[in-house]
C-alpha cells in the first residue's frame, strides 16, 4: 500500500443559503485506498468532494492532504485530480491533447519537454486502452471511451489522490460495469487513492475498500463494503442498503450487544444497535437470512404478493400480519400462494424506531 | 388527404414565390442586357455591373460601406463580448437590468434613433464623418452580438472550466486556452451579422453621414431622379455582399465542426442571418 494519498478531513461544514449542506463532519481516507462516498442525491457527497478538490470552500474545519493544511489551497495547486460525471473533455482539442493538458499548465521551466509530453501521454492512452483514438476529438467517443480519457487526462500529473464524481452514472450498463473493472484494475496498477463518490450501492459495494454512507450532511456509517451491508450502523444505512425486512418490535432486554424484542407475539435475539430496554425498535433482516419452511416449523405465514427473477434467485415479497418481509428462493412463487417463513435464531439487527420517511427505500435507490 | 396536401404546397409555392419574385426579377435585370426595365429582359451582360464600376461615385460608396461594416464589426464585437461576457458570468440584478436596457436599440424605430444622433451631434458639436455613422451602427448592432455570444455562454458547460483549473491553469489561462476557443465562432458568427446589418444600414447612415455617401445612400440618390436598370446591379451587389460574408462563416464553421463540435454556433449564426 502507497505512503502518500492520506486525506483527513476534520470538522469541516459548509452552508449554501439557508440549506446546511455539510453538517461537522470527520473522515479519515487511508493512503492508497479505494474509498466510495455512498448516499443519495443531496446528502451531500458531491459537496464534500468539491471542498477535498478545492472547487468549494468549507465554512469550518480543515482538509489536510498526507499531513499538510490544504483547506485554502487553489485546485490548481492541490496534489489531487478529478474525474466529472459529465467527462468535461475539452470538446476542441483531441484524446492527446486533453489528456497532455494537465503537463502544460504549470509555470514555463516546470514543464516537461514535448518528448516526455508525448510518452506520458502514450503511456496514459495505454493505461486507459485507447492507444487507437489518440487523433480523435469528444464528440467522435462514446461515452465510455470519453470517460476513459478523462480518468487518463486526471492521472497524467500522477495526483496522489483522484477524485471522482460519479464518474459512471451517465453510462449503459454493460459500460459500466466494463468500466467499474477497468477502474479497479488501474486502481491496483497505481495504488493512487481513489475517492468515489456515487449514488449506487451496487458499485460502491463491488469496488471499494472503504464505503462512507452519506445522509443529510453526516457520515452514517465508515466501514468495508461487507461491514456496511452485514452490519449497518444506522436505521438510514440498513434501509438504503441492499435490501431488507423491517419488523416493529418491543425491546425486551438487551446487553453484550444483543437485544431480545418482542415481534407481535414472539420473541427473537437480534444484534443492538443501540436500542433500548422497554423502548421500541426497528428489526431488518435481509432477504437471504429468511427461509421458507413448511407450515409446522414456520415462525411466520404470509401470502405472497409479487415474485421477481433476478437470476440466480428469485426475490418475493410476501405480507404476513408483521408486515411485509422479503426473502430470496430458488423457484418462483405464484403472487396468492401462502407461504411458511423460518425466522432463523440470533437473525436481524434491532434499531431505536424512527418515524420511516418515504424516500429512504432501499429499492427504490439502487 | 392527398387534397389538402396539394392544396398546403400551392400554397407554399405561391407563398415562396411572393417572397422571392422580386429578389429574382432585381437579379435578372443586373444582368439584362437592354437598356430598360420591360419583360422580357434581352440578352445577358454585364454592361449595368462596368457601368457601375466605372463610377468613381459608386466605387467611393462601396468603400464607404465596407469600411463602415468592417468597423462596426470590430467595434461591436468587442464591445458586446464583453458585455455578453460580463452578464452571463457576474449575475446581479444590475447586470440583468443592464442587460435588458441592451436590448433596447433593437426596439426602437431607427428613425427616432437618426434623429437622436442628430440632436446628439448638433448639441455636442460634433461633425458627421466616418465615426458618427460606425457610432450608429454600433448601436444597432451591438445587442446582437450580446445576445449571440450571451447564448453561447449561456449554453456552455462550465465544468470544462473546473476540469481545466484541475489540471493546474490559472484563471487567465482557462479563458485562453478553454473559453475562448469555444466562445470564438460565435463571436465571429455575431461580427459577421453586424457587418451584413451595418452593410446595407441606411435609415440612421442618412442622418449620420455628412457627406460620406455609403452604398445603400448611393442606391437612394439614384433612385431620386429615375429608374436607372444600374441600380439593380448595385442592389445585386448589396444583396450578395452580406449572403457571401454569412456563407463563407458557416461553411467555415461547418467544416470546424464536423469535428471538434462547435455546431451550435452556427445554428445560431444561421437564424440571426
Amino acid at each position: 500500500m502507497s505512503t502518500t494519498g492520506a486525506v483527513s478531513i476534520r470538522g469541516v461544514s459548509k452552508r449554501f443559503g439557508s440549506t446546511l449542506a455539510l453538517q461537522i463532519l470527520d473522515l479519515e481516507i487511508p493512503p492508497g485506498s479505494f474509498f466510495s462516498l455512498l448516499g443519495p442525491s443531496g446528502c451531500g457527497k458531491t459537496t464534500l468532494l468539491k471542498i477535498v478538490a478545492g472547487l468549494e470552500r468549507p465554512d469550518t474545519g480543515t482538509v489536510s492532504a498526507d499531513g499538510h493544511e490544504i483547506t485554502g489551497r487553489p485546485p490548481e495547486r492541490r496534489p489531487f485530480n478529478m474525474v466529472f460525471q459529465n467527462y468535461a473533455l475539452f470538446p476542441h482539442m483531441t484524446v492527446a491533447d486533453n489528456i497532455g493538458f494537465g503537463l502544460t499548465t504549470g509555470a514555463r521551466r516546470e514543464r516537461p519537454p514535448d518528448r516526455e509530453r508525448r510518452d506520458r501521454v502514450g503511456e496514459m492512452l495505454r493505461l486507459v486502452r485507447l492507444e487507437s483514438l489518440s487523433g480523435r476529438y469528444p464528440s467522435e467517443l462514446s461515452g465510455g471511451q470519453a470517460q476513459r480519457v478523462a480518468v487518463a487526462r486526471a492521472l497524467i500529473n500522477r495526483p496522489s489522490v483522484l477524485l471522482l464524481d460519479e464518474p459512471l452514472s451517465a453510462l449503459d450498463r454493460n459500460v459500466r460495469f466494463a468500466l467499474r473493472e477497468e477502474l479497479l484494475r488501474i486502481h491496483q496498477e497505481l495504488a493512487t487513492t481513489f475517492l468515489f463518490v456515487t449514488h449506487d450501492q451496487d458499485e460502491a459495494l463491488s469496488i471499494s475498500q472503504l464505503v462512507g454512507v452519506m445522509n443529510e450532511g453526516r457520515l452514517e456509517q465508515v466501514a468495508d463494503p461487507q461491514a456496511i451491508y452485514r452490519f449497518p450502523a444506522t436505521l438510514f444505512t440498513a434501509r438504503f442498503i441492499g435490501a431488507g425486512s423491517f419488523f416493529t418490535a418491543d425491546v425486551r432486554a438487551c446487553g453484550d450487544g444483543r437485544a431480545d424484542v418482542d415481534v407481535g407475539e414472539r420473541r427473537f435475539s437480534a444484534s443492538d444497535a443501540g436500542v433500548a430496554a422497554g423502548g421500541k425498535a426497528q428489526v431488518m433482516l435481509r432477504p437471504e437470512e429468511l427461509e421458507t419452511a413448511p407450515a409446522d416449523q414456520a415462525t411466520l405465514s404470509g401470502v405472497v404478493d409479487t415474485c421477481s427473477f433476478f437470476g440466480a434467485h428469485f426475490e418475493i415479497s410476501v405480507q404476513t400480519p408483521l408486515g411485509p418481509c422479503r426473502l430470496h428462493v430458488r423457484e418462483p412463487r405464484a403472487p396468492g400462494d401462502s407461504l411458511g417463513i423460518r425466522w432463523p435464531d440470533r437473525a436481524g439487527i434491532a434499531y431505536p424506531w424512527e418515524e420511516t420517511p418515504s424516500s429512504m427505500d432501499g429499492r427504490t435507490q439502487g | 388527404m392527398i387534397g389538402r396536401s396539394r392544396l398546403l404546397t400551392a400554397a407554399v409555392i405561391a407563398l415562396v414565390a411572393f417572397i422571392w419574385l422580386p429578389l429574382v426579377v432585381v437579379l435578372v435585370f443586373a444582368f439584362n442586357g437592354g437598356s430598360n426595365l420591360s419583360w422580357p429582359p434581352h440578352g445577358v451582360s454585364l454592361r449595368w455591373f462596368r457601368l457601375i464600376f466605372g463610377d468613381e461615385a459608386f466605387r467611393s460608396g462601396l468603400k464607404a460601406s465596407a469600411v463602415a461594416a468592417f468597423s462596426t464589426a470590430l467595434a461591436a464585437g468587442a464591445v458586446g463580448t464583453a458585455a455578453a461576457f460580463a452578464f452571463a458570468r457576474r449575475p446581479s440584478r444590475l447586470a440583468s437590468m443592464l442587460e435588458s436596457g441592451s436590448r433596447i436599440p433593437v426596439m426602437l424605430p431607427p428613425l427616432f434613433i437618426g434623429i437622436a444622433l442628430v440632436a446628439a451631434m448638433k448639441t455636442f458639436a460634433i461633425d458627421p464623418s466616418m465615426w458618427t455613422i460606425v457610432a450608429g451602427h454600433v448601436i444597432v448592432t451591438t445587442p446582437f452580438v450580446i445576445l449571440i455570444v450571451g447564448a453561447r455562454l449561456r449554453n456552455y458547460d462550465v465544468t470544462v472550466e473546473q476540469a481545466a483549473r484541475d489540471l493546474g491553469a490559472t484563471p487567465h489561462t482557462v479563458l485562453r486556452r478553454i473559453t475562448f476557443p469555444l466562445v470564438a465562432p460565435s463571436i465571429l458568427g455575431a461580427m459577421v451579422v453586424a457587418f451584413a446589418i451595418s452593410f446595407d444600414e441606411v435609415l440612421i447612415t442618412n442622418f449620420t453621414s455628412g457627406t460620406t455617401q455609403t452604398l445603400p445612400l448611393f442606391v437612394l440618390s439614384r433612385l431620386h431622379r429615375t429608374i436607372d436598370p444600374s441600380v439593380n446591379a448595385v442592389a445585386t451587389i448589396l444583396l450578395l455582399v452580406p449572403w457571401l460574408a454569412v456563407a463563407i462563416t458557416l461553411i467555415w464553421q461547418r467544416t470546424r465542426a464536423s469535428r471538434s463540435a462547435a455546431a451550435a454556433p452556427a445554428e445560431e449564426l444561421a437564424r440571426a442571418a
